[in-house]
C-alpha cells in the first residue's frame, strides 16, 4: 500500500469534486477496495470516504422500492418490503460473502466491485484491465472464474457480483450524481464490456457517484429466486449463478420471465431470448430444459470454464422451478 | 478418586485466545523494534540483473534495504528429515539474497526495514528489479524434465517391497491398475507466519511460531556461525501449523539479519499470498496402483508407484506416500517406488499426515474399485485381508482394532443397508452415495526430555521445549503431571515454546502427546520419588520409616493406605526442609532399533454424499469414523483433533488445491477467498469416536497420536461415496462440479 490522503466529507459535491480528480478513489464499505489498496492493485494519491454522505436507507416508492447506495449488503437483506416484492434480491444478498462482509459492504460498492480473476488480483502477472497493454494469461491459463460471455480477446474476466445479476433480471436502475448532474440510467447499461479497453468498467464519469438504486416492482419480481452453485457451501463467489422471476398465467403457464446468470459474464448477464422463449412454457423439467439450452448459444468457453455452459443451463432450470415455487 | 487423565478438560489456553489476550508473534512489540516487508519475484526461473534501490531508500523512514550485494553470506545448514542426528529445521538449502539465481517465484530478492510497517511494504513496493526469465518447471507431468530419486529419505524407505509383484499379478482372478492424483495443497493457517528477532551483542532472541524451538535454534546457531547457546527462539501460541511452521525457512534467516544490520528489534510478517510462495507445500502426487486379488478377495499383489517433485535445490521425501501402502493389508507380492522431480517452487513440507494422507486416497480408492470389480462388499474386502503382523517387516503390531473399528463405525452408520450398487440410492432429487475406507497411521515416541517443579506453596510447574499448535498441549500434560504426581490439576501449569526448556523434538508427526507426555510422566512420578524419600527420612513427619509402596498420594498429601489419618501435604515436606522448590527431569528413551514390535494406529471411515441429479452439487449427508488410538488422555480435545482431521480430509477430498499457472510457475489461487478450505456449511454432522483401546507396548504413557488420523484416509471415503451415488470415479482430487458432469 502506498501513501494516501484522505477526506470524509459531508457534502456531495465537495465529494465529486475530490473524487474527480485524477489519483483519487472513492472508498464505500472498502470491503474491496482496501483490498485492493493493500495487495498493490490500485494505488490512490487521495482517498474519498463517502460515508458521509445522506445515500442510505430504504423506501417503498410509487416506482417501486429505492435503496440508497451507502446502505450496507445486511440492512437491505433484512428489508421487510425488499423480501416481500424482490425475494430474489434478497437471496442474492444473502448468498453474498459473510454475515461480516455484509455488514460493511454496500449496495453501491458491491455493484462496482472488481472482478475476481486471479490475474487481476495478482502483482506479479500480466493483466490488462490492471495494467493496460501487458496482456491477458486468464485466457489459456487458470480460467476456472472467467466469463464465457462478452469477452474480447483482450479480457474475460467476469463481474462478480450476486446482487447485480439479480438486479439486471429486474429492470433496475440506477441513479447517480456527478460533477455533470444527476442522471437515471437502466442497471443494464451501466457496466461496459471490455472490448479494447478493459481497464475501463463502467460508463460513470469522473467524480460520478452512484446515489441510489430503483428497483420497479412486478409480478415477476415478486416470484423470484436466486440460485447460486459453488465450490464450497458459502462464503465464495459464484461458479454460475441464476435470478429468475416469472409471472404465471391461470394455467400455470409462464407469462412473463426475468432471467439472468452470473459468473458467466463479464457484465451482470441478462437473457432476453430465453425470456422471451420461456413465455408460455409450462413449469416442468421437461419443458424448460429445451429453452434453457438457448442459453448456450454465443457462448466462448476456454479450456478451465466450458463446464460452466452446462451448469448455467442445469441453474436456470432449477432456478425457474425454484421461482415457480414461491408463493 | 478419578484422575485427570481421561478427564475431558477445556483448553486451558481457551479464554485467552478467544478473548485476544494471548499474543502471537505477529502481536509482540519491543522497544525500538522496526518492520521488514520483501520484494520479491515475479518470474520463477533465471536471475536478478538489475535492482535500483534508490526511491525506496529515499523514503521518509527506510532504514535500509537488504540486497545480495549488501548482505553477509550465510553458512549453509542441512536439511535431513527423520534421519538419525537430524537436529536442524531448515525448510531448504537454498537462501535468498545470497546470489542472483531466481528459483521461484515470489522468492525474496531484498528486504526493506523501515520504523512503520507501513512504510517498509510501500517502499518493498518501489525496489525495482529486473530480472531474466527461462521457462519455469513446474508441471510434474511434463516428460522433459528428467525424474530422480529422492535425495534423503525418512527412517522407513518409501521403496521396498517382497515377494514377486509380476507373479502376484498374473496370479490374479481381478486386477486394478489405475493412477490417482493428490494436488498441491498449502497448509493455511490462521495465524500468518511471523518473526521477531532481537540481538544483544552476539547473542540473539528469536520469536516464531515454529514448532520445533531447538531445531530453529540451531539453525540460526549454523547460519549465522554461532555456538547453540547464543541463540535462543521463543514462541508461546501457533496459531496453526499443520507441518508447515515446523522448519525454519529463509525468511527466519533474513529477519534475523536484518536485526543485525540495523541494530534494531525487526518485526517481519508474511502476508496471506507470502505464505504461499516460501513457507511449505504439499506437493503434487501422481500415485499409479496396481492390485490384484483372487476371486474371493484377498490380494495377490499390490504395488504403488509414486511421481513427485521437490524443489530446484532440493530432493528430500516430504510426503512420504508409499510405505505404508506395504504394511496395511496382508499381501505377499508388494512393490513400491518413489520417483521425484525438480519443480520451480521454493521448498515443499510436510503438511497433516504428509504420507498417508495422499497415500490413502490412491490405496482406498483403488481398494474400493476392486471391491465393485469383485463384487464383494468394501467393508468385507478390507477384512479379508486384515493381518496380525506388519507384513513389511514381520512384527507382530503392538495393537491393530482395524476390524473393530470397522464393526463399530458401520453399525452407527448403518453400512448393512447400503445398496451395493451405484446410482441405486436416492432421495428426492438427491443420489445417495456410502464410502468407506481404512486408516494407518504411524505411532511413534521419540527421546524428549521434560522438567516438574513443585513450589513450596503447593503449585507445579512443568515444563518442555515443546508447543501448543492449538493441539491441546497447554491442557494435556497438566493432566498427566497431576496425576503421576498426585496434585489437583488445576494447580499444574504447563509451559513451553523455549529453546532453553529441556529438549524436545519437533511437534509433528502425531508424536508430541506420546513424547512429550511420557517425558513429563516420568519426571513427575521422579519428582514425586524424591519428595517422598524426604518424608521417610524425616524425623518430623508423620509417615517417617514407613513403605514407600504402602503411600498414595493424592492432592497434593501422601498418606498411608493402611491408616489414612497419617498424611504429609507436600507443602509441609518442603517447609520443613525450608525449601522453595523442588524438581526433576525426566525422559523418555529412543525406542531400540530391535524393536519387538510394529506400532500404528488405525481406523475406519464412513461417508455419505449427495449429489443433486441435476446440478451436480455435492454435499455431504453424514459421516461417522472410529479410531484405535490406544489410551485418550482427554476425550474432549482428542474428539476435536478427530473432527478437525476429518474437516481436512473434506477439504482435500472437495475443494482444496493450489492452482498453478504452469507458465508463469506461480500460485495463482493464493488467498483464502480462492483456495478453497472448507466453510462449517459444508461440514455434516461428524460422529468421530475411539474404540477402547489399551496398549502398555507403545510407550509409558499408552497413547498413540491423534492429530492426522482423521484426515487419512477421509478423501478416500468420500470419493468412494460419490462413486457409489453417481457411478463416476473421480481419481484426481479435489472432486469439483466440472468432473462430475464431465
Ligand atoms: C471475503 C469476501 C467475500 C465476498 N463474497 C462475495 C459474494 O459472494 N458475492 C458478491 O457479490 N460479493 C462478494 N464480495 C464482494 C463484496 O460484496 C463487495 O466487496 C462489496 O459489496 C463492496 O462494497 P463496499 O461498500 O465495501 O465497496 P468499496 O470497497 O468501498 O468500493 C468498491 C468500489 O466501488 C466504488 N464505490 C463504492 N461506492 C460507490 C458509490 N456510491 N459511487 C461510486 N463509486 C462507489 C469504490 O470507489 C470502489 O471502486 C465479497 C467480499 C469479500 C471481502
Ligand atoms: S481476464 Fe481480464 S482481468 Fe483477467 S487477466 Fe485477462 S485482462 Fe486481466
Amino acid at each position: 500500500m502506498q501513501p494516501f490522503s484522505y477526506s470524509s466529507p459531508a457534502d456531495p459535491r465537495v465529494a465529486m469534486a475530490e473524487a474527480a480528480v485524477p489519483g483519487a478513489e472513492v472508498l464505500a464499505g472498502g470491503t474491496d477496495m482496501m483490498q485492493l489498496m493493500k495487495e498493490g492493485q490500485r494505488s490512490p494519491r487521495h482517498v474519498v470516504d463517502i460515508n458521509g454522505l445522506p445515500y442510505r436507507g430504504i423506501a417503498v416508492t410509487a416506482e417501486g422500492i429505492r435503496i440508497g447506495a451507502l446502505t450496507r449488503l445486511s440492512e437491505a437483506a433484512e428489508d421487510q418490503a425488499l423480501r416481500q416484492g424482490w425475494p430474489v434480491v434478497v437471496e442474492a444478498l444473502e448468498a453474498s460473502a459473510s454475515p461480516q462482509v455484509r455488514n460493511l459492504a454496500t449496495m453501491g460498492g458491491n455493484l462496482l466491485q472488481r472482478t475476481r480473476c486471479l490475474y487481476f488480483r495478482d502483482w506479479a502477472t500480466p493483466c490488462n484491465k490492471r495494467q493496460p497493454g501487458s496482456g491477458c494469461p486468464a485466457l489459456d491459463g487458470q480460467n476456472r472464474n472467467n466469463a464465457v460471455f462478452g469477452g474480447s480477446d483482450r479480457c474475460i474476466a467476469t463481474h462478480a457480483s450476486d446482487l447485480a445479476v439479480a438486479l439486471v433480471a429486474l429492470d433496475t436502475l440506477v441513479l447517480t450524481e456527478g460533477p455533470n448532474g444527476p442522471r437515471r440510467l437502466p442497471l443494464a447499461d451501466l457496466h461496459r464490456l471490455p472490448g479494447d479497453s478493459p481497464q475501463v468498467e463502467t460508463v460513470l464519469q469522473p467524480g460520478e457517484l452512484i446515489t441510489a438504486l430503483v428497483i420497479p416492482a412486478s409480478a415477476a419480481a415478486r416470484r423470484s429466486r436466486y440460485l447460486k452453485l459453488r465450490d464450497r457451501a458459502s462464503f465464495e463467489w459464484a461458479l454460475v449463478s441464476a435470478a429468475a422471476g416469472i409471472d404465471l398465467d391461470t394455467g400455470g403457464n409462464i407469462r412473463e420471465a426475468r432471467l439472468a446468470v452470473g459468473g458467466v459474464g463479464t457484465k451482470p448477464w441478462r437473457l432476453p431470448r430465453i425470456e422471451q422463449a420461456l413465455i408460455g412454457a409450462r413449469l416442468s423439467p421437461e419443458a424448460l430444459r429445451p429453452v434453457a439450452e438457448l442459453a448456450g448459444e454465443g457462448a466462448r468457453p476456454r479450456n478451465g470454464n466450458a463446464f460452466k455452459v452446462e451448469l448455467m443451463k442445469r441453474a436456470i432450470v432449477r432456478a425457474l422451478l425454484a421461482a415457480g415455487e414461491v408463493t | 478418586m478419578a484422575g485427570a487423565v481421561g478427564q475431558p478438560l477445556e483448553r486451558a489456553d481457551g479464554a485467552s485466545k478467544v478473548t485476544g489476550a494471548a499474543r502471537y508473534t505477529a502481536d509482540l512489540s519491543f522497544p525500538g523494534m522496526v518492520y521488514a516487508a520483501l520484494a520479491q519475484s515475479p518470474i520463477a526461473s533465471g536471475r536478478l540483473v538489475g535492482l535500483d534501490a534508490t526511491e525506496a531508500a529515499a523514503m521518509p523512514g527506510v532504514l535500509q534495504v537488504l540486497t545480495k550485494d549488501n548482505v553477509p553470506r550465510l553458512a549453509p545448514c542441512p536439511i535431513l528429515l527423520g534421519e538419525e542426528g537430524h537436529i536442524h529445521s531448515a525448510g531448504q538449502s537454498f537462501m535468498p539474497l545470497q546470489d542472483d539465481r531466481i528459483f521461484y517465484s515470489g522468492q525474496p530478492l531484498a528486504l526493506v526495514v523501515a520504523v512503520r510497517r507501513e512504510t517498509a511494504l510501500a517502499a518493498a513496493a518501489r525496489v525495482r528489479l529486473t530480472t531474466e526469465g527461462a521457462p519455469p518447471a513446474a508441471e510434474l507431468a511434463d516428460p522433459r524434465i528428467p525424474e530422480f530419486d529422492p535425495l534423503d529419505r525418512w527412517e522407513d524407505r518409501q521403496e521396498g517391497g517382497r515377494g514377486d509383484l509380476a507373479l502376484g499379478l498374473a496370479d490374479a482372478a481381478v486386477g486394478i491398475d489405475a493412477t490417482y492424483v493428490t494436488v498441491l495443497q498449502h497448509h493455511n493457517c490462521m495465524e500468518p507466519h511471523a518473526t521477531v528477532a532481537l540481538w544483544d551483542g552476539d547473542l540473539v532472541t528469536v520469536y516464531d511460531p515454529t514448532t520445533w524451538v531447538q531445531g530453529m535454534q540451531r539453525t540460526i546457531a549454523t547460519w549465522f556461525g554461532l555456538p547453540d547457546d547464543h541463540v535462543r527462539v521463543v514462541q508461546h501460541f501457533v496459531g496453526g501449523s499443520f507441518g508447515g511452521k515446523g522448519p525454519a525457512w529463509p525468511h527466519v534467516a533474513l529477519t534475523t539479519l536484518a536485526a543485525r544490520l540495523v541494530r534494531r528489534p525487526v518485526q517481519l510478517v508474511l502476508s496471506r499470498r507470502q505464505t504461499f510462495e516460501m513457507v511449505g507445500h504439499r506437493p503434487r502426487v501422481e500415485h499409479h496402483l496396481q492390485l490384484g486379488a483372487t476371486g474371493d478377495g484377498r490380494l495377490t499383489a499390490l504395488a504403488h508407484y509414486a511421481l513427485t517433485h521437490s524443489s530446484p535445490f532440493d530432493g528430500r521425501v516430504v510426503a512420504p506416500v508409499t510405505k505404508t501402502s506395504r504394511k496395511l493389508y496382508a499381501c505377499p507380492n508388494v512393490l513400491t517406488t518413489y520417483r521425484m522431480k525438480h519443480l520451480n517452487l521454493a521448498g515443499p513440507f510436510t503438511m497433516r499426515a504428509p504420507g498417508e494422507a495422499p497415500g490413502l486416497f490412491a490405496l482406498e480408492s483403488a481398494m474400493d474399485e476392486l471391491a465393485y470389480a469383485l463384487n464383494i462388499d468394501p467393508v468385507a474386502l478390507r477384512l479379508a485381508n486384515d493381518t496380525t503382523t506388519d507384513p513389511d517387516n514381520g512384527r507382530p503390531w503392538s495393537s491393530r482394532s482395524l476390524a473393530r473399528c470397522f464393526a463399530a463405525a458401520a453399525t452407527r452408520f448403518g453400512w448393512d443397508r447400503r445398496a451395493p450398487h451405484p446410482g441405486s440410492m436416492r432421495r428426492g432429487d438427491w443420489q445417495v452415495g456410502w464410502g468407506t475406507a481404512s486408516m494407518a497411521y504411524d505411532s511413534r515416541t521419540v527421546p524428549t526430555a521434560a522438567r516438574v517443579v513443585l513450589f513450596n506453596d503447593g503449585r507445579v510447574l512443568a515444563e518442555s521445549a515443546t508447543c501448543d499448535q492449538g493441539t491441546g498441549s497447554y491442557t494435556v500434560f497438566p493432566q498427566i503431571a497431576a496425576d503421576a504426581l498426585g496434585v489437583p490439576v488445576e494447580r499444574v501449569r504447563f509451559a513451553l515454546g523455549d529453546s532453553a526448556m529441556p529438549t524436545a523434538p519437533i511437534s509433528a508427526g502425531s508424536m508430541t502427546m506420546s513424547s512429550v507426555g511420557s517425558a513429563v510422566q516420568a519426571a513427575a512420578t521422579r519428582l514425586r520419588g524424591q519428595l517422598l524419600r524426604l518424608a521417610l527420612e524425616d524425623a518430623d513427619s508423620p509417615l517417617k520409616g514407613a513403605m514407600p509402596a504402602t503411600i498414595d498420594a493424592v492432592d497434593g498429601v501422601f498418606s498411608r493406605r493402611d491408616a489414612p489419618q497419617w498424611r504429609d501435604p507436600f507443602v509441609a515436606i518442603l517447609a520443613r526442609r525450608s525449601l522453595d522448590h523442588l524438581e526433576a527431569t525426566g525422559q523418555v528413551k529412543p525406542v531400540p532399533t530391535e524393536d519387538k514390535y510394529s506400532r500404528y494406529s488405525f481406523g475406519a471411515h464412513f461417508a455419505e454424499v449427495l449429489v443433486h441429479a441435476e446440478s451436480g452439487e455435492l454435499r455431504l449427508g453424514r459421516y461417522v469414523a472410529a479410531f484405535g488410538a490406544g489410551r485418550i488422555i482427554n476425550p474432549r480435545l482428542a474428539h476435536s483433533q478427530l473432527i478437525g482431521g476429518i474437516v481436512w480430509g473434506i477439504g482435500m477430498a472437495l475443494s482444496e488445491e493450489s492452482r498453478l499457472d504452469t507458465r508463469l510457475g506461480r500460485v495463482m489461487n493464493a488467498s483464502l477467498a480462492d483456495y478453497l478450505v472448507p466453510v462449517q456449511a459444508d461440514i455434516p454432522e461428524i460422529d468421530a469416536f475411539f474404540v477402547d483401546e489399551a496398549d502398555p507396548d507403545l510407550n509409558p504413557i499408552g497413547t498413540k497420536g491423534v492429530g492426522e488420523i482423521g484426515t487419512i484416509g477421509s478423501a478416500a471415503a468420500i470419493a468412494n461415496a460419490v462413486f457409489h451415488a453417481t457411478g463416476k470415479r473421480i481419481r484426481d482430487l479435489p472432486i469439483t462440479r466440472d468432473k462430475l458432469m464431465a
